[in-house]
C-alpha cells in the first residue's frame, strides 16, 4: 500500500487555517501538522484592533478550536520553533532537538512589524500590534495614558488610534512621507481622514524621521531630524510589516526576493515547499508583477489554493489584490486595486469630492478597465467595484458615464453583474 | 448527498422599486416601517432602466463567511444557507468587499450590518411585492439530480469550441443514465458514435441513417420488449435529419406509438456538412445556401414549425426546451423518462456559434434571449395539452436576438418587422392553444 502522504504547515493563522481547509476538501486520508509558534490557538490577527478597543474578547477572536483541528484530523503543536528545514531529507528540525518527516510543507509565518530604524535604549518600552499579546499589553497599559506617539500613521497606527481615541488627549503621529495612510490612499483622501482626526486631537509632523528615542518624566521623549522633542505617555510603532520569512528556508533552493516567490499553485521554487499569506510574494491580479500583498482575504485564498495542490487537488490562484475597508474615527473608507500609482500612458482618474458631506470617490482606470478605486464617507459600492475589478471586466461602454457621474458609480455599474 | 439549498430569486425586469418588500422586512425584522433598516436594497438604474432588488442570494462561494475574522458568519452545510451572528459581528466590513453581490447592507450610524435571513424559511418579502419579482426557489434540482452520476460521453467529441449541442447531448445521457441506447444519424453530434477504434460514449449507439432513425430505434426497443427488458431507447437527430430528412420515419413512429424518446437539437440549418439552410432555418437568416447578394436577402420562408407538427400527432408528452434553462430541461428530461406507452419528443433549441456567428460565450445568453423575445417559447404538451414552462410577461423585441449574432447583420428595420411579426403570430397560436386547453392535469398516458 502506497505511504500516506504527511503534510506539515508552519504558522498557525488566516492562510494556515485555510490551508487545512483546502487540504481535506481534496484528500481525507494525508495526516497534517501544524507548527505554531504561539502557545494558543489560531485567532484573528485582523480583531487585535477591536480587542485594543474592547469590541470584542478575547475568546471571540478564535478562529480554530480543538474541535475544529479534530474535526480535519489535524495534529496542532504549540511553541514549537522550526530551527531549520533539509530539502534532500525532507526534515523539519525544531528546537527542542526533534525532527519531523515530510512530504510537502507549507509556509504561512505571516509577517512582522517593522522596527524602529534607531537605537532604544535598553528597557525602554516601545508598542507595536501584531499579535494578541501585544494588544493585550497596549490594553492593559492605556488607562494611565493621555498623550499617545505613534511612528508612522498607516492602517495600525491609525486602527490603534481609532481605538484609543476615548482614553486620549492627543494623538502625536510622526510620519515619514507626507501623508497619512500612503499605503492605501490618495492625497485627498487621506487629508480628509486628517481633517477628522485633528478635530479629536491628532497631530501630525510629516516628513519627519526619527532620530532618538528617550525615557523622560512623562514616559517618553521623541527627537525628530528637524530637532523637535516630542514627549508623551507612549509609543507606538507601526511603521508597515515585512515578510517573517524564517531564517530555516533554506538558501539557493528557494527564492526569495522581498517575500518567498510562489508561482499561480502557491508551490516556491522548491518542489514540495508551497507558501501563503502575508509571507509569500505572488502575482498581483492587476499589474501580473510578484508583489507582496498583505491582508487577510488573500491570506485566506492563498492558504486554500495551497492546501487544495498540497493535498492532490489543482486551484490556481488568480491574483492577489490590495484591498482595505475600515472605519476610521467615524469616517468608512474602503480602498481596492491600484490607488497609489495612476502615473501611466493610459491610466485616467475620475473623482468626485464633496467636502461637506465628507465623501469623496475615485476610480482609476486603464484602457477599457477599472484598476483602482477609493470610496471615502460613502462606501455602498466597494463590493461592486471590487468584483468588477477582481474580474477584470472590460466597461468600455460604462466608463464614459462614470467619468461624466464619479458619484453615481452604483447606478451605472449596476447592470454589469 | 441530497441537499436541499432554497433561496430568493430576483426577477429584475418585474420590479418597480415600489419598496413595499423593504417595508416589509423592516416590519419583520426590526418592528417599524422604515426602508433603510431592511435587509434587502433597491437599486436604481439609470434612466430607462427598471431598479432591482439587492440582497443576499446565500450563494454558493460565501466569501463573506470565508473572509469574516470573527466567524459571525458561517455557512450552514446542509441549507447552504449564510448564517449571520449580529452579536460576533465586530463591524469591521471585510464581508462588504468580499461579496461579489452587494448583499450585507451596511449602517453606519448604528455600526451594524443587516443580512438577509430568509425570515426562517419563508421570506416575507416574498408575499409583499405585489409584482412577483421575488421568489424562493430551490437550486439543486440540477445538483441532486447529477451528483453521482457519470458523464457518459468521453471527453473532446470534435464538436465546435462551447458548443451548446454538445453540452445537450451529454446532459441528457446523464439525466437518463447507462440504462440507455441511443441511436444518432450523421449530424454534428455524430462524433458520440466513435472515430476509428475509439468510442465517443459509454452506452451503446446505434449509427442510423438520416431518414430512418425513428424507425430503426423503434426496432431496438421492439427488440428490447421481446427480450422483456426496460431499456431506455433514445434517438438524437438534428433539425435536418428531423424536420427535413427524417420526419416521414419519425411522423410514423409517433403514429404508431412506439415507445423511444425522440429529441431533436435544433441548430436551424445543416451546420454539420457547412450551414446549408434547412427546414427550421428561420426567415432571412444567412445560410451557406442562402446567401446576401443583390438578389437574396438570407431565406425567404419562415422555418418549419415542429413542435407544432408534433403536436398534431398527439403524443404523450412533447416538449420544447434551451440549454439556458437546464432546470427547465431537467424537469422535461425526467418526464420524458416515465413515459412507458408511446413516443416523447423533445425539441431543444441550440444556439450554435459557428452557423449563427457568435463568440462562443454568448451561446447561453442568446438561448436566454430566443426565450425573451418568444422566438421559441418553452412549453410543454402532455396528451396535446400545452402549457406554457416559462412564461414571458415582457417579451422583448426580436431585434434583442436577432442583433447578438452574423447571421442576422443584414437584416433592415423593416426585415426585422416581418420577421416580429411572424413570431407574433407563432406565439399567438401558441397562447391561443394553451388557453383553449381545460385538461391541464399532470397525468402522462403511459402511467394509467
Amino acid at each position: 500500500m502506497k505511504k500516506e502522504e504527511h503534510i506539515v504547515i508552519i504558522g498557525n493563522s488566516g492562510a494556515a487555517i485555510n490551508a487545512v481547509k483546502g487540504i481535506r476538501l481534496v484528500n481525507d486520508t494525508c495526516s497534517i501538522t501544524l507548527l505554531s509558534q504561539e502557545p494558543h490557538h489560531a485567532y484573528s490577527p485582523v480583531l487585535t484592533t477591536y480587542l485594543i478597543g474592547g469590541k470584542v474578547t478575547r475568546n471571540q477572536m478564535s478562529l480554530a478550536d480543538e474541535a475544529f483541528y479534530q474535526s480535519h484530523r489535524t495534529e496542532c503543536r504549540y511553541r514549537q520553533r522550526v530551527i531549520s528545514l533539509s530539502v534532500p531529507d525532507q526534515k523539519i528540525f525544531i528546537e527542542d532537538g526533534t525532527a519531523i518527516d515530510y512530504d510537502k510543507v507549507l509556509i504561512a509565518t505571516g509577517a512582522l512589524p517593522n522596527p524602529l530604524d534607531c537605537d532604544l535604549p535598553r528597557g525602554l518600552q516601545v508598542f507595536t500590534l501584531r499579535t494578541i499579546e501585544d494588544a493585550e499589553k497596549i490594553r492593559s497599559r492605556m488607562s494611565n495614558w493621555k498623550d499617545v506617539i505613534f511612528a508612522g500613521a498607516g492602517l495600525v497606527s491609525t486602527q490603534v488610534a481609532n481605538a484609543l481615541k476615548k482614553y486620549l488627549r492627543r494623538m502625536i503621529f510622526i510620519v515619514g512621507s507626507d501623508q497619512i495612510l500612503s499605503q492605501n490612499l490618495d492625497r485627498c483622501a487621506s487629508g480628509l481622514i486628517q481633517k477628522r482626526m485633528e478635530t479629536e486631537g491628532g497631530t501630525f509632523l510629516f516628513n519627519r524621521k526619527i532620530l532618538r528615542v528617550q525615557e523622560s518624566q512623562e514616559g517618553i521623549t521623541v527627537h525628530t531630524d528637524q530637532g523637535e522633542a516630542i514627549t508623551g505617555n507612549a509609543l507606538i510603532v507601526g511603521k508597515g510589516v515585512h515578510p517573517n520569512i524564517p531564517k530555516i528556508v533554506p538558501e539557493g533552493s528557494v527564492k526569495v526576493n522581498r517575500g518567498i516567490r510562489v508561482d499561480r499553485w502557491m508551490q516556491t521554487s522548491a518542489k514540495g515547499i508551497f507558501a501563503a499569506g502575508d509571507v509569500c510574494e505572488a502575482i498581483d491580479l492587476i499589474s501580473g508583477e510578484y508583489r507582496v500583498t498583505p491582508n487577510w482575504p488573500n491570506a485566506c485564498f492563498q492558504g486554500l489554493i495551497a492546501g487544495q495542490n498540497m493535498g492532490g487537488g489543482e486551484a490556481i490562484f488568480e491574483g492577489s489584490l490590495a484591498m482595505n475597508v475600515t472605519t476610521l474615527f467615524g469616517l468608512p473608507f474602503a480602498s481596492v486595486g491600484e490607488v497609489r500609482n495612476h502615473s501611466g500612458e493610459d491610466r485616467e482618474t475620475s473623482v468626485y469630492l464633496d467636502e461637506s458631506r465628507g465623501i469623496y470617490k475615485k476610480w482609476i482606470f486603464q484602457g477599457d478597465r477599472i484598476i483602482g478605486a477609493i470610496m471615502l464617507g460613502d462606501i455602498g459600492e466597494n463590493a461592486l467595484v471590487a468584483e468588477i475589478i477582481r474580474r477584470r471586466m472590460l466597461i468600455a461602454q460604462k466608463k464614459k458615464a462614470l467619468r461624466a457621474y464619479p458619484s453615481k458609480a452604483a447606478s451605472i455599474l449596476s447592470g454589469l453583474l | 448527498m441530497t441537499t436541499v439549498r432554497r433561496k430568493i430569486v430576483v426577477d429584475r425586469d418585474r420590479c418597480t422599486g415600489c419598496k413595499l418588500c423593504q417595508i416589509e422586512c423592516s416590519f419583520v425584522h426590526e418592528g417599524g416601517f422604515q426602508p433603510s433598516v431592511a435587509r434587502i436594497r433597491i437599486q436604481h438604474r439609470e434612466e430607462g432602466q427598471s431598479p432591482f432588488p439587492l440582497l443576499c442570494l446565500h450563494c454558493e462561494s460565501q466569501e463573506c463567511a470565508f473572509v469574516c475574522p470573527t466567524g459571525a458568519r458561517r455557512k450552514e452545510v446542509e441549507t447552504g444557507q449564510v448564517i449571520f451572528e449580529e452579536n460576533k459581528c465586530v463591524h469591521c466590513k471585510m464581508c462588504l468587499l468580499a461579496c461579489p453581490h452587494a448583499g450585507p447592507i451596511d449602517l453606519q450610524e448604528e455600526e451594524r450590518l443587516l443580512v438577509c435571513d430568509l425570515c426562517g424559511g419563508e421570506p416575507a418579502c416574498i408575499d409583499a411585492c405585489p409584482k412577483g419579482a421575488l421568489s424562493l426557489r430551490d437550486l439543486r434540482p440540477i445538483q441532486n439530480a447529477l451528483f453521482e452520476k457519470e458523464d457518459l460521453l468521453s471527453p473532446g467529441l470534435g464538436a465546435c469550441q462551447g458548443c451548446t449541442a454538445e453540452w445537450a447531448v451529454r446532459f441528457t445521457a446523464q439525466v437518463f443514465g447507462p440504462n440507455t441506447v441511443v441511436g444518432i444519424p450523421p449530424c454534428c453530434m455524430a462524433g458520440i458514435v466513435g472515430f476509428g477504434t475509439s468510442a465517443g460514449a459509454k452506452i451503446p449507439v446505434v449509427f442510423t441513417l438520416l431518414p430512418n432513425t425513428a424507425a430503426m430505434m423503434a426496432g431496438v426497443k421492439h427488440h428490447f420488449l421481446r427480450q422483456k427488458r426496460d431499456v431506455l431507447v433514445v434517438a438524437i437527430a438534428g433539425d435536418g435529419g428531423t424536420a427535413d430528412i427524417g420526419l416521414q420515419s419519425l411522423s410514423a413512429a409517433a403514429e404508431r406509438g412506439d415507445n423511444i424518446i425522440y429529441i431533436c437539437y435544433d441548430n436551424e440549418a445543416y451546420m454539420n456538412t457547412g450551414i446549408q439552410r434547412s427546414g427550421t432555418t428561420p426567415l432571412g437568416s444567412w445560410t451557406a445556401t442562402t446567401p446576401l447578394g443583390e438578389a437574396g436577402r438570407g431565406k425567404k420562408q419562415m422555418s418549419k414549425d415542429l413542435p407544432m407538427i408534433m403536436l398534431a400527432h398527439n403524443i404523450p408528452y412533447m416538449a420544447t426546451a434551451c440549454p439556458s434553462y437546464p432546470e427547465d430541461y431537467l424537469a422535461k428530461l425526467e418526464k420524458a423518462k416515465q413515459v412507458k406507452e408511446g413516443l416523447v419528443y423533445i425539441h431543444i433549441l441550440t444556439p450554435c456559434q459557428t452557423g449563427w456567428q457568435f463568440s462562443s460565450e454568448k451561446a447561453m445568453e442568446i438561448g436566454r434571449l430566443a426565450v425573451e423575445t418568444n422566438y421559441f417559447p418553452l412549453w410543454e404538451a402532455v396528451d396535446g395539452n400545452v402549457c406554457f414552462t416559462k412564461q414571458v410577461d415582457f417579451p422583448k423585441p426580436i431585434e434583442a436576438f436577432t442583433r447578438m449574432m452574423g447571421r442576422y447583420r443584414h437584416l433592415t428595420r423593416q426585415e426585422i418587422s416581418v420577421l416580429q411579426k411572424a413570431v407574433d403570430a407563432r406565439y399567438q397560436r401558441l397562447l391561443a392553444l394553451s388557453k383553449s386547453v381545460k385538461n391541464k392535469g399532470e397525468s402522462l398516458r403511459a402511467k394509467e
